[in-house]
């Protein structure tokens, strides 16, 4: 009877895999789960040919042998494919070799049993054993082909677990189990062990491990569509099964052995069968529990993961790889796309951006119009596409539309929505796999996950959309200068293995262009020199406005030759904006611009800057240095600049003004030829105003800005009809108008002469009153430029002592007079005291009567 | 899914909204169904080569551009490229070209391309067409695979051969005869061998022209009606005797025998009604309504109108109510001709006529329909002919809430004769100038015989010097244009032959009517379909006068 004890743990550890099976075939399938299941099956097929070769079952021993070979062999390719799909580490080809190994091995060995001849069997004493006496040197082939299958999933297992404790901990039992296995199929054909079952021992043992990684170490979480009623059927079934399977042996037990009187066996047997079936029952509630995931609690554990990490997360892609992640894993879905709402574009549209498999094509979108956007506009509920098709507004679909769809084999849509009625997001699901249609319960998951994640999305698209509002600056779109602070530093560490160069950019006399076109064109000009910059600098680098006119570029692995060719690119485009209509109005776009240049000023780390600080700071002197030396140009920082810089030896403006001193005698010329009174007038006006500004101790740059100034201050006159300049008498109302638009007039001349912009402020502001009441801008104060009030006071000193059509000129005290009165009213006071003492010093000259 | 498939799946609510599910649209999402196409159509159409020679350089980007910048369009305008078959040239590359007759054309035919988008909408109107027959309530209708069909309409390459190719796409209905054979028989074949299968398997469904189903349904009625012995009711396969009766299926025999025992009890001859209960019967055509009454009578349901057309395609359908009919959204983009326009336009080609849209139609209106094909169709504001009159904007009985017309006939310079033919003004010029005979002037217009049926009434004025030389009897002139008109159009002919009618009847006017006409009105009588004032005006034009004189 001892033989056919060996005989009844076999039948009971079949009956526990069979149980198994029947519970993991009612589940959730996933690769793992697959492999787990093929497994079982090999382990069916190895202990019950074993068990039946062993009972000398019909049609012969040998058949059962190859049956529980081809088990065994198959369950070396099971537990490999169940360890790679468990560490998520796929090994196709590895598993298609040993598959055609393994295959190879066992055919060849069916005719001969060349690699493992079947065992003789051995009949003593009534007896039966089975003897292993056959072995070849060819059994190595096979067991070395096994052996090295462990070893490949032993090292998968340790490097897979390596760091990880709680794989580690999962794995070991299983990792027992194999090689236990192993060894106890190796056993058998060690003579001491001749006749003892060792290998289906060893898999008892293997079963036992498996069980206990199952349910102690929760190996994996089994999704189960089994009810506990289902679980209690299998467990009776299979109860039945072992109880009669193990009856015959209870029977000698308790008759022969035990001698037990008949009338309790039947007690007995109802003792036994329920325990068999309690033990199965309780299996499956540890199974149940700790192993198998009803649908419910699964999604009840998704949805409440999936609320923390959104509602703890502002990012948006990582809320909706979330919602993407927790949906697939759940439902089985695929492919899932996600679009948003295309806020810029108006439309209504939506563009796709987000999908569960980063190798689908993003590039398509649906119109605000689309059907399926009007229908999930109307619907709170998951769409099933195939009634959507079913509907009458699908006959609007446009044929590209349904192609559309056809090609991504969409099966459900759903709208994300930010409020009740306002559509934001729309979600496709496709590639269903086997399934024609999610399950209900699935579905109220789904739009669950949804509810949680429209919520998390809005607030995401209101962070977005702060945190770009608060980098980027309003008018050009470029990040702001603060932002830009916070970006140096984090690209300086990127880059601290290679270089960073900062290029700093300042458009020249920016300030000049908007007193002469005006700042809403000064903006324009901004706008179009920030996309010019963003166009040329693309995904190399950033790009910030670094102040009112200037822009800093950071470019992370850029050397000076190559921010030397970004520079000189910028500056031919910035040399071409001038010429460019910027205007809306025709007027607008016709007028020829004074040329936009830049002055560029670049550091390169490590080369020229050893900080952050160093960087910037070396930028800014560069910038500086061009500027002095001229402008329109670039520099990188070196020592040299710093040398120069210490020197402080710019070029003198005098020599600058020279080259312009031509076009001025030109004009004044002209104005002579028409009225020649307004030449003298100006010649003296350049005398005091020189001289005022020099007693002034002002730069001599501006001394000669002035003295240009006032021998063109008056050049608008040409304009103006010698009837009304020359008129004896009082000005008419309209008379005087047109005198006063002879300002306007002179900067209409002089702003089509680039060169001399210059002057502009000073000629522009030379009516301007120190209290606020002159024209053309009736600014006050310091607010006129100190050339325009120096300008006024000569001029009108000049026009008060000269002697016109009109007038009689007045005495000089009486002038005096009248520029005291006048001071803090037309006059700044202090620079007209300055001038009545310098003409108390001799400055004026009494004109000679013959003059005029 | 198609209509066999969701049957089987017992999909039935599925099946009523999605062939028939238009007709619980609001005007507002019917018009954006339009809109929408309308907007697809106009972006392939406008890049076409076809689309580009009637744009004549114009890119409008709106419907209402287009509409405003689109002249209305004759088959003339699209003639050169598709009488060439010049795919190239079209919006979307045609799967099959349709023929009809161009009377009057400069061709005799006329060619339509139909691309699959097209055919797949026109297969899913046609079931539901077929649904809404067999429909007595919304939603309840009553198909089944089994069912089979006598289909009595042309087959390819006319538009009604489509019919039973689109449908067989959706159900494997049994067409008796079968499609295969019918395509190599005559007309009066096909009919003949229909009614000798439907009376040995039964039939469910019959579809054709109201008039060829009159006249056929007619002569089965008088070959049972004619009785024993007369020979031609086995002719027509009626199946009198004992061998023809003996093949059919049991059904039919116990159906047979009880109808004639019926009859005979009643002492009327058999009705079709006697022998089959229809499911559906559906008719297309002209002047359906002058054969509704008396098909109902013979059959014992009430035949369910569509609308169909060469160039069109299916646009519109009758359902259980039986009280109007219904445009598809999505074949045509619709627009409407007002009847004062119309006749405007008429007289002067040049008018820049306006139109209106469906969700601006009239109710109690006459309108000329003006289709844009959907769909990737050739044919954009095309004036198909046809005259409806809307009968309401919602049906209660229907639970509709979208216009319903009704089809009024064919425009006034066209005479369509039970839907077989049509009588242009230039067809009748030909016919009188082959015949030699010596005709002043003529009007031609449409009448109604004692029974209701359609006839063509051609009132002529001969030369007053002729009547002396050459016999000119009202005989003579009839036979002599009959033999030209029959000589210069197959569909005339084919109306006598297969209809058995006379279409034709000639009134002589008085010598000098026409021009007494003219001279008393100031202006010539329309020559085709004058008003009824008009023409009761010149028939006593000489009457009037000689009592003004005597005044």
């Amino acid at each position: 009877m001892g033989q056919s004890l060996f005989g009844y743990v076999s039948s009971i550890a079949l009956f526990s895999y069979l149980f198994l099976l029947l519970l993991f075939l009612n589940t959730v399938r996933n690769k793992a789960i697959n492999a787990f299941i093929m497994m079982l099956t090999s382990l069916i097929l190895w202990t019950g040919g074993s068990l039946l070769m062993r009972l000398l079952a019909w049609p012969d021993y040998v058949f059962w042998y190859h049956v529980s070979l081809g088990g065994l062999m198959l369950m070396i390719l099971a537990y490999f494919q169940f360890f790679t799909a468990l560490v998520n580490r796929p090994q196709v080809l590895m598993s298609r070799v040993y598959a055609v190994l393994l295959g190879i091995c066992f055919v060849v060995n069916i005719p001969g049993g060349v690699l493992l001849h079947w065992p003789s069997v051995v009949n003593s004493g009534g007896r039966v054993s089975f003897v292993y006496d056959h072995a070849t040197p060819w059994v190595s082939v096979l067991f070395g082909l096994s052996g090295f299958v462990v070893l490949h999933i032993l090292s998968l297992v340790v490097s897979s677990t390596k760091g990880n404790r709680r794989l580690y901990r999962q794995l070991t039992p299983v990792v027992y189990g194999i090689i236990v296995l192993f060894l106890g199929n190796l056993a058998i054909l060690l003579p001491a062990l001749q006749g003892f079952p060792a290998d289906i021992a060893a898999g008892v043992v293997n079963a036992g491990l498996l069980m206990y990684a199952l349910v102690r170490n929760q190996l994996f979480k089994v999704r189960s569509n089994a009810t506990n009623r289902f679980g209690h059927v299998i467990s009776l079934m299979v109860g039945f099964a072992v109880f009669y399977s193990v009856r015959p042996y209870m029977e000698w037990l308790l008759g022969s052995v035990l001698e037990i009187a008949p009338k309790y066996h039947l007690w007995i047997y109802l003792a036994t069968f329920s325990t068999i079936v309690y033990c199965l029952i309780f299996f499956w509630n540890l199974l149940a529990t700790f192993t198998f995931i009803r649908d419910e609690v699964q999604h009840n554990e998704a949805i409440k993961s999936f609320s923390f990490e959104a509602s703890n997360n502002l990012s948006l892609d990582a809320i909706v790889s979330a919602m993407i992640g927790t949906i697939r894993d759940t439902v089985g879905v695929e492919k899932i796309y996600l679009g948003f709402l295309d806020h810029g574009s108006g439309s209504g549209g939506f563009t796709m951006r987000y999908s569960a498999n980063p190798l689908t094509d993003l590039a398509f979108s649906l119109r605000g119009d689309n059907p399926l956007v009007q229908r999930l506009q109307e619907s709170d509920d998951l769409l099933y596409l195939e009634d959507f098709k079913h509907q009458p507004i699908y006959k609007s679909m446009w044929n590209v539309e349904k192609v559309q769809l056809e090609r991504l084999d969409a099966t459900y849509a759903f709208g994300i929505r930010e409020n009740e009625h306002r559509l934001v997001g729309i979600v496709l699901f496709s590639d269903m796999g086997r399934k024609n249609r999610i399950k209900p319960q699935d579905l109220d998951f789904i739009v669950s996950i949804f509810s949680v994640a429209s919520i998390a999305i809005k607030n995401a698209h209101a962070y977005e959309k702060a945190l770009i509002e608060s980098r980027t600056d309003e008018l050009t779109g470029v990040l702001n200068r603060r932002y830009f602070y916070e970006l140096v530093p984090l690209e300086y560490e990127k880059s601290r293995d290679g270089s960073l160069v900062l290029m700093l950019l300042s458009i020249d006399d920016f300030k000049l262009f908007n007193q002469l076109y005006g700042v809403k064109h000064g903006d324009r000009v901004l706008l179009k020199a920030a996309q010019i910059i963003k166009a040329s600098v693309g995904q190399h680098g950033v790009v910030a406005r670094y102040s009112g006119k200037e822009f800093a570029i950071l470019l992370p692995g850029y050397d000076a030759y190559a921010a030397r060719k970004l520079c000189e690119s910028l500056q031919n485009q910035f040399g071409e904006l001038g010429n460019e209509p910027m205007g809306h109005s025709d007027k607008e776009s016709f007028i020829r611009h004074k040329r936009i240049t830049i002055s560029a000023g670049i550091s390169i780390s490590p080369y020229g800057a050893s900080s952050v600080k160093e960087l910037i700071s070396n930028a800014e002197q560069a910038v500086y240095h061009v500027k002095r030396m001229g402008k329109n140009g670039f520099r990188i920082f070196d020592t040299f600049i710093k040398q120069d810089l210490l020197g402080d030896s710019p070029k003198p403006f005098s020599e600058i003004y020279n080259e312009y001193e031509a076009t001025i005698v030109a004009l004044t010329a002209a104005i002579d030829a028409k009225d020649h009174y307004t030449f003298n007038h100006s010649q003296n006006v350049a005398k005091y105003s020189v001289a005022l500004a020099r007693a002034l101790k002002l730069n001599p740059d501006i001394v000669e800005n002035i003295r240009q100034a006032a021998l063109l201050h008056d050049i608008g006159k040409i304009a103006i009809t010698e009837m009304v300049l020359n008129k004896p008498g009082r000005l008419s109302n309209d008379e005087f108008l047109v005198m006063q638009g002879h300002v306007e007039a002179s900067i209409d001349i002089i702003r089509h002469l680039p060169s001399l912009d210059y002057v502009i402020p000073a000629v522009l502001s030379h009516h301007e009153r120190f209290d606020g009441t002159g024209y053309p801008r009736r600014i006050s104060g310091e607010d006129i430029p100190i050339t325009g009030r120096i300008l006024c006071i000569a001029d009108s000193f000049d026009a008060i002592v000269s002697e016109r059509c009109y007038k009689p000129g007045i005495p000089f005290d009486r002038a005096l007079d009248i520029l005291r009165a006048e001071a803090g009213r037309q006059f700044d006071p202090n620079l007209v005291n300055t001038f009545i003492e310098l003409l108390e010093e001799g400055l004026y000259e009494a004109p000679s009567r013959s003059v005029g | 899914m198609n209509l066999q498939e969701l049957l089987a799946a017992q999909e039935h609510e599925r099946i009523w909204e999605y062939y028939c599910g238009f007709l619980d649209l609001s005007l507002d999402a019917y018009m954006t169904i339009q809109y929408r196409l309308m907007e697809e159509q106009l972006v392939l159409w406008s890049r076409s080569q076809l689309g580009q020679q009637i744009l004549k350089g114009q890119r409008p980007t709106t419907i209402d551009e287009f509409r405003q910048m689109v002249p209305l369009t004759t088959y003339e305008d699209y003639s050169d490229i598709l009488l060439s078959k010049r795919w190239e040239a079209l919006p979307d590359k045609p799967v099959i070209w349709i023929q009809t007759t161009w009377e009057g054309g400069k061709h005799p035919v006329k060619l339509a391309p139909y691309t699959r988008s097209m055919l797949d909408v026109y297969r899913t109107n046609v079931t539901a067409c077929l649904l809404l027959s067999t429909a007595t309530q919304k939603g309840v209708f009553n198909v089944a695979q089994t069912d089979k069909i006598l289909y009595a309409l042309a087959p390819l390459p006319y538009a009604t051969g489509l019919f039973p190719l689109a449908l067989g796409e959706e159900i494997s209905l049994g067409f008796l005869p079968a499609v295969k054979d019918a395509e190599k028989m005559t007309f009066s074949e096909r009919n003949k061998l229909g009614f000798k299968l439907a009376m040995k398997k039964d039939v469910e469904f019959f579809f054709g022209l109201g008039s060829v189903a009159y006249a056929v349904s007619q002569s089965l009625s008088d070959s049972f009606g004619k009785g024993r012995g007369n020979g031609s009711g086995s002719e027509s396969g009626s199946g009198n005797s004992l061998s023809t009766l003996l093949k059919c299926h049991p059904r039919m025999i116990v159906r047979i025998l009880l109808a004639k025992l019926r009859c005979a009890r009643e002492r009327r001859g058999i009705l079709p009604k006697d022998l089959f209960k229809l499911k559906g019967f559906m008719v297309a055509g002209t002047d359906n309504r002058y054969y509704k009454d008396d098909l109902e009578a013979l059959w014992g349901v009430r035949p369910m109108e569509l609308f169909a057309g060469t160039e069109p395609s299916i646009i519109g359908t009758e359902t259980w109510s039986r009280e109007g009919m219904y445009f598809f959204p999505d074949t045509c983009f619709y627009e409407f001709l007002h009847e004062s326009d119309m006749m405007r336009l008429y007289r002067n080609p040049e008018y820049k006529a306006p139109t209106v849209l469906m969700h601006e139609v009239v109710p109690g209106e006459k309108y000329e329909i003006i289709i844009s094909v959907l769909k990737g169709g050739a044919f954009m504001r095309y004036r198909v002919g046809d005259v409806y009159r809307c009968v309401g904007r919602e049906h209660k009985g229907d639970g509709t809430r979208i216009p319903r017309f009704e089809y009024v006939d064919r425009v006034p310079h066209i005479i369509d004769i039970a839907g077989f033919t049509r009588i242009s003004e230039h067809s009748i010029q030909s016919a009188i100038r082959h015949s030699g005979i010596a005709v002043r002037g003529w009007v031609a217009c449409k009448a109604y015989n004692h029974l209701n049926k359609p006839y063509l009434q051609l009132y002529l004025e001969m030369e007053r010097g002729d009547l002396h030389e050459t016999p000119m009897t009202v005989s003579v002139v009839k036979d002599v244009l009959t033999t030209y008109f029959k000589y210069l159009d197959q569909d005339y002919r084919d109306l006598k032959k297969i209809l058995g009618m006379e279409p034709l009847e000639v009134v002589m006017l008085k010598c000098g009517s026409l021009n007494l006409y003219q001279k008393r009105y100031g202006e010539p009588i329309a020559t085709m379909n004058p008003t009824k004032q008009a023409l009761e005006a010149l028939l006593n034009i000489h009457l009037m006068e000689a009592t003004e004189r005597r005044i």
